[in-house]
């Protein structure tokens, strides 16, 4: 069910699903949803420069954050993580504090990594073609 | 190490995506309404620290939103009280539940006043607590006027106009 051929579905689907308005999940829910990382990178790039900077990217996240705190207590509950987006996995190693949850400042910590990890030209931004480029390798 | 780093990269792109939403443009030819002296809108700011945008009573609410915090105190005189219910629960539906970049419209038909509000920006304070800036546009008689302000979030899930 979770083997890592599976997981990139998932997170695309779970990643749709924030889009959704804060409401009861649909009935559809497990509808697979149209996904276009271009979009993505469109709404990301604020200043529509071309790139996806850390400040671009620390907004968007602290956004996701947002929507995924369904109780709006300020915290990501693992049951709030694992009926969003995030990898349950990962709680464990970015709740840096030991509570049981992720906050705003834990949450974007963990994401500047995979910031990194995506930015293969390590020029400090992320392109469209980088973006890109991660997401179809990831379908494979 | 390989698949890791292509299931992190899908993970983070997961992150950034969201669903194209169909963002509403504001509707337009709103025109030759006799209350519409926009004019008036400009130099009226009144400044924040008004009411939350739900809860209690519609017209006192509405006109802090409307009138005080966002768009200065003679945009009530120019727009009726279902004018105003209906952009109180724009912002209120905006910023609880909208994504940064995406406007939540209303519109009177039986007006044809119009407006929107997409929050900009979302952040947290110190103790935890959630903000938003946004920019509320209004079209009034056909004339758009804009604004831009932050709400922060309330115990008790209002939201509260800070600037």
């Amino acid at each position: 069910m979770h083997s890592d051929r599976n997981r990139p579905q998932l997170l695309i689907a779970a990643a749709l699903w924030l889009a959704l308005p804060l409401a009861a999940p649909r009935a559809d829910a497990q509808a697979q949803p149209t996904y276009d990382p271009r979009a993505a990178f469109r709404e990301t790039d604020t200043n529509h420069d071309g790139a996806v900077d850390h400040a671009e990217f620390e907004e968007r996240m602290a956004d996701v954050f947002f929507m995924a705190d369904v109780n709006k207590d300020g915290s990501l509950s693992p049951s709030e993580c694992s009926a969003t987006l995030v990898q349950t996995e990962n709680i464990t190693a970015a709740d840096s504090n030991h509570d049981g949850k992720l906050t705003l400042h834990e949450f974007e910590r963990a994401r500047l990594k995979e910031y990194d990890q995506t930015d293969t030209n390590a020029d400090g931004l992320l392109e469209l073609d980088e973006v890109v480029g991660a997401y179809e390798k990831g379908k494979q | 190490m390989r698949r890791r780093r292509s299931t992190i990269a899908v993970s983070l792109i997961a992150l950034l995506s969201v669903a194209t939403s169909s963002c509403t443009q504001l509707s337009e030819g709103v025109q030759n309404n006799p209350k519409a002296v926009l004019g008036a809108l400009g130099g009226a700011a009144l400044g924040g620290g008004i009411a939350a945008l739900a809860g209690g009573g519609t017209g006192a609410i509405v006109g802090a939103t409307l009138g005080g915090a966002l768009l200065g105190g003679a945009a009530g005189h120019y727009l009726d009280n279902r004018d105003k219910q209906l952009a109180t629960q724009a912002a209120q539906k905006a910023f609880e539940s909208s994504q940064s970049g995406q406007p939540t419209v209303w519109n009177n038909p039986d007006t044809g006043n119009s407006g929107s509000i997409t929050p900009t920006r979302t952040y947290q304070l110190a103790n935890g607590t959630y903000c938003r800036q946004y920019q509320q546009t209004i079209v009034v008689g056909g004339q758009q006027q804009q604004a831009y302000g932050t709400a922060c979030r309330q115990p008790d899930g209002t939201w509260k106009i800070e600037s």
